[in-house]
């Protein structure tokens, strides 16, 4: 009795709500500093960006505390409504006249005010399915055709969604956090090699087919061969990380968010960031991320039950992945990529499903089991 | 359902492939801290040196704005260069220095210079500001000369536009402005960005999307003053295209002169296609002072002066049509057989109904009139008589079929319906019943009937055309930047009057009359070497002046603001109509006198020269 009254005080678990509100919060700052020229030259108004930036947080973070308060056991009703619903966004998006193209890929449904970006949703009904299946199959999960066929096929359909888009960065990211969330459930590793081994060719086939993919791994290999072109963004990160040094050019001082970064307020906000504020602040910020991440995966090892855990695990890792590859681009780890940075980058869909991860992690934090 | 309790066997593994998933992510998130070590301390000053060296700046190129011609192919609206002056904040070194060298060098005087400069470093620091525009042939010859000692100060040439003949047909072309914020947010200009010129009135704003082009970018690199060294890429701009209209410069530029120093409007049209011919509107405007923007003052100047420029009054000015409305009723009359063209009616110079005396404009009186000498003079009493038979709903449904009372869908801007009144109307409208007296009014055009004179010129060539509604149109084709036609614009039948040939046919000898007989109110000014056809009005401006006075009497003594408003409406050749024009000429008097002459020099010059 005592200990049941005791589950109903509302406790949220400060590891991550602090870190991830604190983020949030760096987050709009920087993308202040960040499009505030941009927005001026291309709308006229400075605060452009900012205010809706801002107005995405405010819903971001409604929703955040909303999930709190929802037993996860409520998703396990959701999910293959969620599943269809998002199927059908998917598709939807694909359809002319419906989806809205930005550059050369059709990734929103505009809705009016804001245009909504259905990949997002489809990355949460993903992990809903996963983590509810994979607690269902338990130890049969060894085997292949229970533990790995349903799942894979269920995935392969909305990786190959999103890779008509087309958007293959998300469908790789996509397909990577599927086979690390199998793993973990139980999948033999001899079975996820072969996977592995089997989805090479295709994946090479997919960039040798689209030439600016060619270009994008080009660019990345040896920006400095091109430097005018395609190496353009790589090197102006570069740049940017260079001349921020170890104390940062100061806030608003940055010089090369102004035109040489492409996008930078979404994808190359970390640059600005490292050149405003330098190597000492962004090492909080990264480990402000690893904090999130880390007490994410945490928070699966200490979950009441096999589901709430494998959701929390889809949760953070699908968040650690996005943050590891998009601080990879933009330090030139990896090829560029149109992938937003978590918390921080701007952008409407991206900004308010994180947050509504974060608060199923907390929903999942505070029915833990004790100790 | 899902178990609350794990699996013993299952929770081993999960355990320790979740604790190397933890592990893995740790490791990665190290090997990132590397690298940001590396980019950000280590290879840091060589990033920094480069960044600081770095004179590369991203600039848009400005297309060339679509080129407006008329149906000739005469170039009416272009591009010219404009040179401007722009500063890099961060290169200049003395800025009182550099605000005297310019005010020794061009025109602007060394305190406004200094302001301009202090503006522009709050702006930007690293990239070019503009501090004055289209700077003359002299200033930039001598700042070119000089270009060496004038660090961070660079001249870039960009497209404009401009207007050929200045004033010429100015409403119909329309003028640009600077973009505003709401437009930006819109989203339907995605090829704008802030700052730039879009078309803000006629031609100019209906056409904005074809006419505007896609900016070009360009690389350059920079010298530490900010001068170019080299072109390190270059995406080319894409010209708009091109727009050729309906009308012709020559007709456009004679309605134009006829209208100076007068207030009114002239509307040319080819009856057969309903393709304008010239439009002018007076007072007009030069829309050259726009290219560049304009100040809130020119603005508040330009709108609060006298007689609103800027009005289109062939789209948007709404006038009483007066004798010209007496077009609707014989054509009402004959068609539903209310009258024959035979019958006479006596005109002893008024008209009486319910106590009130409705005055015909000749004092004495017509005596017996048919419907003939009716239009052919202009007889007001024969038109009460008939609209008192009509009543005020069939006159409406009539003027409605001839395309009055509604919007012609010309599509350029502030196109206005006019208005028909019926008995419904008024009481939604004034809340009251309809008075008979009100429909002796309406008669003969007055009251609460208005039409714009494009209507006006609509209903006229439909008489004469077969009794087809055009579509007004005034683009005639779409030419890409090689010169080859991308679309055709054909005319556009809106309908059909559906009134009877004879009915027709009676009115259309009638204007005949107006013009070539004797006694008609129009027969004064327009050449007889073809035979033209039309209809005058003089429409009242102040309702207490209960003198009607067509074609005598004299307004002279009258204030000018009180006079009355000269209508004609015509055609030529009556019997292959080439042409068919209105012209209203507000306060200017008698409609037969100061209005038909104008459309006679149209009628004369564009016949002529075909």
């Amino acid at each position: 009795m005592s200990e049941g009254r005791f589950r109903e005080v509302p406790h949220y678990d400060y590891t991550i709500l602090v870190p991830a509100v604190a983020l949030l919060v760096i987050g709009l700052v920087v993308v202040y500093s960040a499009s505030a020229h941009l927005a001026l030259y291309r709308i006229g108004d400075s605060y452009f960006y900012l205010k809706r930036q801002a107005v995405f947080a405010l819903i971001g973070i409604g929703f955040m505390v909303a999930a709190k308060n929802i037993k996860v056991s409520f998703y396990e009703k959701m999910v293959y409504p969620l599943l269809i619903l998002s199927l059908m966004f998917l598709i939807m998006v694909l359809i002319p006249g419906l989806g809205h193209k930005a550059g050369h890929a059709s990734r929103w449904i505009s809705l009016g005010f804001f245009s909504f970006q259905p990949s997002e949703l489809a990355k949460f009904a993903l992990v809903l399915y996963l983590a509810q299946s994979m607690a269902e199959k338990k130890s049969e999960m060894a085997y292949f055709s229970r533990g790995l066929i349903p799942h894979l096929a269920v995935a392969g359909i909305f990786l190959m969604l999103v890779v008509v888009q087309p958007d293959l960065g998300t469908a790789v990211i996509l397909g990577t956090w599927v086979m690390m969330l199998l793993f973990v459930g139980g999948v033999r590793i001899r079975y996820l090699v072969l996977l592995f081994i089997a989805s090479a060719p295709v994946l090479l086939w997919l960039v040798l087919r689209a030439s600016y993919r060619m270009k994008r791994i080009f660019a990345f290999l040896n920006p400095w061969d091109d430097p005018r072109g395609i190496g353009f963004q790589i090197i102006h990160s570069f740049l940017a990380f260079g001349s921020g040094g170890v104390t940062g050019a100061g806030l608003g001082d940055g010089k090369q968010k102004l035109f040489y970064l492409p996008e930078p307020h979404t994808d190359f906000i970390l640059s600005v960031a490292a050149e405003e504020l330098g190597f000492l602040r962004l090492i909080c910020i990264m480990g402000l991320f690893i904090l999130v991440v880390y007490r994410g995966i945490s928070v699966s090892l200490k979950a009441r039950d096999l589901y709430s855990c494998y959701l929390a695990l889809g949760i953070s890792s699908m968040m650690g992945i996005q943050v590891l590859i998009n601080m990879a681009v933009v330090m030139g780890l990896l090829p560029t990529k149109g992938l937003t940075l978590p918390l921080m980058s701007y952008g409407g869909s991206s900004l308010v499903m994180t947050l509504f991860g974060i608060g199923v992690l907390l929903s999942i934090s505070s029915q833990a089991k004790k100790g | 359902m899902i178990s609350s309790d794990f699996d013993p066997l299952s929770e081993e593994i999960l355990k320790s492939r979740l604790s190397k998933a933890r592990l893995i992510v740790i490791a990665l998130f190290a090997v990132l801290l590397v690298q940001l070590w590396l980019i950000q301390i280590a290879w840091g000053p060589i990033f920094r040196r480069q960044s600081e060296g770095n004179r590369i700046q991203q600039r848009d190129i400005t297309p060339f704005r679509g080129v407006i011609r008329d149906r000739n192919g005469d170039i009416l609206a272009g591009n010219r260069p404009s040179y401007d002056i722009y500063v890099v904040p961060k290169e200049v070194g003395d800025r009182v220095e550099l605000a005297d060298k310019l005010s020794s060098l061009t025109y602007m005087d060394s305190d406004s210079a200094n302001e301009r400069l202090k503006w522009a470093s709050k702006r930007s620091s690293y990239k070019p500001v503009c501090i004055k525009k289209d700077i003359s042939r002299d200033e930039l010859a001598v700042l070119e000369a000089h270009r060496f000692n004038l660090s961070g100060l660079l001249v870039e040439a960009k497209p404009v536009r401009y207007y050929l003949y200045g004033s010429l047909g100015s409403h119909l072309i329309g003028y640009l402005g600077e973009i505003s914020e709401k437009e930006l947010r819109s989203g339907k200009y995605p090829d704008n960005k802030a700052g730039d010129m879009i078309g803000k009135a006629g031609v100019e704003s209906a056409w904005q999307h074809m006419l505007t082009g896609v900016p070009g970018t360009e690389r350059l690199e920079v010298d530490a003053a900010g001068r170019i060294i080299r072109v390190l890429s270059r995406k080319a701009p894409e010209s708009g295209q091109s727009l050729w209209l309906t009308i012709d410069r020559r007709l456009q530029s004679l309605a134009d002169k006829a209208l100076e120093e007068k207030k009114g409007a002239i509307v040319a049209m080819e009856p057969a296609t309903g393709r304008i011919l010239a439009m002018a509107s007076s007072p007009s405007f030069d829309p050259n002072v726009f290219v560049e923007g304009v100040g809130q003052d020119t603005w508040s100047r330009i709108l609060k002066s006298e007689g609103y420029p800027l009005q289109n009054r062939v789209v948007s000015g709404q006038y009483p049509p007066a004798s010209v409305f007496k077009i609707v009723l014989a054509l009402a009359g004959l068609d539903k057989g209310i009258i024959s063209p035979e019958d006479e009616i006596f005109c002893s110079g008024s008209y009486h109904l319910g106590g009130h005396e409705f005055r015909c404009w000749k004092k004495g009186g017509h005596g017996a009139v048919n419907l003939h000498r009716a239009i052919v003079e202009s007889c007001d009493v024969y038109f009460y008589n008939l609209g008192r038979k009509l009543g005020v709903d069939v006159i409406a449904s009539y003027a409605r079929r001839l395309g009055l009372g509604a919007q012609t869908g010309i599509g350029i801007g502030g196109e206005k319906q006019g208005l028909i009144p019926t008995r419904a109307w008024k009481l939604k409208r004034v809340g009251e019943v309809w008075h008979p007296g009100e429909t002796m009014s309406v008669s003969i055009g007055q009251g609460y009937v208005s039409a714009t004179p494009l209507q006006i010129v609509r209903m006229v060539s439909a008489v004469f055309n077969g009794g087809i509604l055009y579509r007004p149109q005034i683009a005639l084709h779409i030419e890409n930047a090689a010169g080859e036609k991308t679309h055709v614009f054909q005319p556009v039948k809106e309908g059909e009057i559906g009134i009877s040939k004879k009915a027709i046919s009676v009115v259309r000898d009638a204007m005949i009359g107006v013009v070539n007989e004797p006694r008609g109110t129009g027969s004064k000014g327009i050449s007889k070497e073809f035979v033209a056809a039309g209809k005058t009005g003089t429409a009242q401006v102040v309702r207490i002046s209960r003198e009607r006075s067509e074609g005598e009497g004299d307004q002279s003594e009258l204030a000018p603001e009180l006079r009355d408003h000269a209508w004609f409406a015509g055609i030529a050749p009556a019997d292959d109509p080439k042409i068919a024009v209105a012209v209203i000429i507000e306060n200017g008097g008698h409609g037969g006198r100061v209005a038909a002459p104008l459309a006679g020099e149209l009628f004369s010059a564009y016949l002529g020269s075909k």
